[in-house]
């Protein structure tokens, strides 16, 4: 079980710094751009999933701070978004392996944003930790080709575990 | 004592306090466990590196944004990388025969700057390479929250280091463009870290890109020296107003 979460969180890195490569590409109007998604934009994209990131792993080790609200911009300007999240993927892949097996197996206590209390194994929360980056990574992947990037990068785990073979 | 896991990263990473780095130290002295976390800890972060560097450094196709900007991308590519500091782990200095060599790179780097304007210039000062001109005047001045896409500095992120400088990195949009990384010290800025970059694309319908990608060196070196946060704007214009000394 340990090995698939370190897989998967450098999935996660991987996957981020190939998406923040072809967003800090694009001219700054279509990187701000409502192109009508949850999030409405790649920015707001990309800073909600280093919110909610951020959100986890303050529930799972008790340290970091994070705004509230869901939409709250982290970053205005790209590159320090990017900054932030090369530290949050390493936050999160040195977490990851920090944990044994009984660990992940373990039931974990904590509270959502309105205060109320829920139980999880630790790794039912880290699937959903990587699950939520890889659905919001859809969203941000299919914005680029409504902005009309042609045939972004893939940013699946396929590619990075070909390119590791 | 125990210190918990997010303390140990914090240690191995250089981004405690004095008094807990202290604590964490007397510890390992007698704890080879708290000492093998933190070894075990600084391996995974140069095994992580290994991962996020070739992925920085994949160029990107040239017809991929084609269509959304009417332009080729402009990209930046590894290598020619110019670290001046010393990495502040290490207990050496540099010898100042190193700051020269080191400068006389930064001097090709730099040199159509220096060509265009009498008044650009490189010194070196207690074995460190020191810029002024434009790029000193862009880094004290310009924000990155406003900065025109036509400025000749291209001001990216800015962060304190683990010594309590502030630091920013830039890109200078000349014909060979350079990206780097510098820090304040005293009334000047400390080049750390240059490395050459493809220019952005010219012509019409030339853009400016979200974020200039940096080139993985100077990514590393901002990763290497950052402490906490990047700077958000409203941070950024209060250094800015203490003239870039530490708060």
């Amino acid at each position: 079980m340990k090995a698939h979460f370190v897989m998967m969180a450098k999935y996660n890195a991987w996957a981020n710094a190939r998406l923040f490569r072809m967003a800090g590409a694009l001219p700054d109007n279509l990187y701000r751009k409502n192109v009508g998604v949850y999030f409405k934009s790649l920015h707001g994209t990309l800073n909600h999933l280093l919110l909610t990131d951020r959100i986890w792993m303050h529930r799972l080790t008790g340290e970091g701070d994070h705004p509230e609200k869901l939409d709250a911009v982290l970053f205005e300007e790209l590159a320090s978004l990017h900054t932030a999240r090369l530290k949050e993927d390493e936050r999160i892949a040195a977490f990851v392996q920090s944990l044994t097996e009984p660990q992940l197996e373990e039931t974990w206590n904590y509270r959502t944003q309105n205060g109320t209390p829920h139980q999880q194994r630790r790794r039912d929360i880290l699937s959903h930790l990587f699950n939520h980056e890889t659905h919001h990574r859809g969203q941000a992947h299919a914005i680029l080709t409504i902005l009309g990037v042609a045939e972004p990068q893939s940013l699946d785990l396929l590619i990075m575990q070909r390119e590791q073979l | 004592m125990t210190f918990s896991d997010e303390t140990v990263m914090a240690y191995a990473d250089g981004e405690l306090d004095a008094a807990t780095r202290a604590a964490v130290e007397l510890a390992m002295a007698s704890d080879p466990d708290l000492a093998q976390r933190i070894a075990r800890h600084r391996g995974l972060r140069q095994q992580l590196r290994r991962e996020f560097d070739p992925v920085l450094a994949e160029p990107l196709p040239d017809r991929l944004l084609a269509a959304a900007t009417g332009n080729a991308l402009a990209q930046a590519h590894s290598g020619n990388v110019v670290t001046l500091q010393r990495r502040p782990m290490r207990q050496w200095t540099w010898p100042q025969w190193g700051a020269i060599a080191a400068s006389l790179v930064v001097g090709l780097l730099l040199a159509p700057l220096l060509r265009r304007a009498p008044t650009e210039g490189l010194g070196i000062r207690d074995g460190k390479v020191l810029v002024s001109g434009t790029l000193a005047h862009a880094l004290t001045e310009q924000l990155a929250s406003t900065q025109t896409a036509d400025a000749p500095v291209r001001v990216g992120v800015s962060f304190q280091s683990r010594n309590g400088d502030y630091c920013r990195t830039f890109t200078l949009h000349e014909q060979n463009a350079v990206a780097g990384v510098a820090c304040r010290d005293r009334d000047s800025w400390r080049i750390e870290a240059l490395a050459a970059a493809h220019p952005a694309a010219s012509g019409p319908g030339v853009y400016q890109p979200a974020a200039s990608p940096l080139p993985p060196g100077i990514e590393q070196s901002v990763s290497e020296l950052i402490v906490g946060e990047p700077l958000d704007a409203k941070a950024e214009a209060a250094a800015r107003a203490r003239g870039w000394r530490g708060p």
